[in-house]
């Protein structure tokens, strides 16, 4: 099952993208939460060598305020998750989780829509980056 | 004979059986516990570590939301992002793009008259979704390692 949409980049500095990830975020409403630099915490912890990878957790206040008034426990699914990792020496794949595909897992009529916009959001910060 | 058909039948179930209930599986596991919110949040902490689990990412969920909209009440409601660097990145060997589902989510919910609710997410649910039989793998044994934590949780 296809659970997230992606694009791919090429011939631009893993910052740059991170930034204009960040940029196209801002315009959708989402803050961007948490930030996990994936390559220096398997570094850190494994002491292994890994390509660039990001991990962003991205938050619409209003719509994670619906969300939970919907579903208590959908904190266990946020912030939604974009990555942005190098696949080859000129190219960085961007992709965002389908929170309509995530929400399968749980059975609640209410998300259904919320996640269906979020999603439409979250597909224009795609086409954006 | 009559007995060993419905023996046989029997056992010829079982699978289906167990399909079932992977299908109708919860997508968290929880404990609500007596105790201040910050009691909690450390007790949860010390548990997860002590099964392998560091917490890389909290976030407190209220606070962001009462500074960005008006007028909502919320109780105080954290996310953690806890993680275990070796099957992050045993995951990550299988799924490149895993890191969608990364950290995983460990809810800690103040439910007012001093009770407090510790929800940690199922991976299992949401990798048997990704139909990869490798990460449903990793997923059940990280789904083991919470709730043996859950479990210790007092």
């Amino acid at each position: 099952m296809n659970y997230y949409f992606n694009k791919t980049v090429e011939n631009v500095t893993f910052a740059e993208v991170i930034e204009s990830v960040t940029a196209a975020l801002t315009t959708e409403g989402f803050g961007v939460l948490t930030e996990i630099d994936v390559k220096a915490t398997f570094k850190k912890k494994l002491d292994v060598d890994f390509r660039n990878y990001r991990i962003l957790g991205a938050c619409n206040p209003a719509f994670a305020f619906k969300a939970l008034e919907a579903e208590d426990k959908i904190g266990t699914m946020l912030p939604c998750n974009i990555v942005i990792h190098q696949i080859s020496d000129t190219q960085i794949e961007i992709a965002a989780v389908d929170p309509v595909a995530s929400m399968q897992a749980i059975e609640n009529n209410n998300l259904i829509e919320l996640a269906g916009e979020i999603r439409a959001k979250l597909e224009r910060v795609i086409i954006q980056s | 004979m009559k007995n060993y058909k419905i023996i046989l039948l029997l056992i010829m179930l079982i699978p289906i059986q167990t399909v079932m209930a992977q299908l109708q599986e919860k997508y968290y596991t929880s404990k609500t516990l007596n105790g201040t919110f910050e009691e909690v949040t450390r007790k949860v902490t010390s548990v997860l570590l002590e099964q392998g689990f560091g917490v890389i990412t909290e976030i407190d969920m209220d606070v962001k939301l009462k500074g960005k909209l008006d007028d909502i009440e919320m109780n105080p409601y954290k996310i953690l992002g806890v993680c275990d660097p070796s099957f992050a990145y045993q995951s990550i060997q299988f799924e490149e793009n895993i890191g969608l589902f990364l950290p995983c989510k460990v809810l800690v919910k103040d439910l007012g008259n001093g009770s407090v609710e510790v929800v940690m997410v199922n991976p299992v649910v949401l990798m048997s979704m990704l139909g990869n039989k490798d990460l449903i793998e990793i997923a059940a044994k990280v789904n083991d390692k919470f709730n043996a934590a859950l479990q210790q949780l007092q």
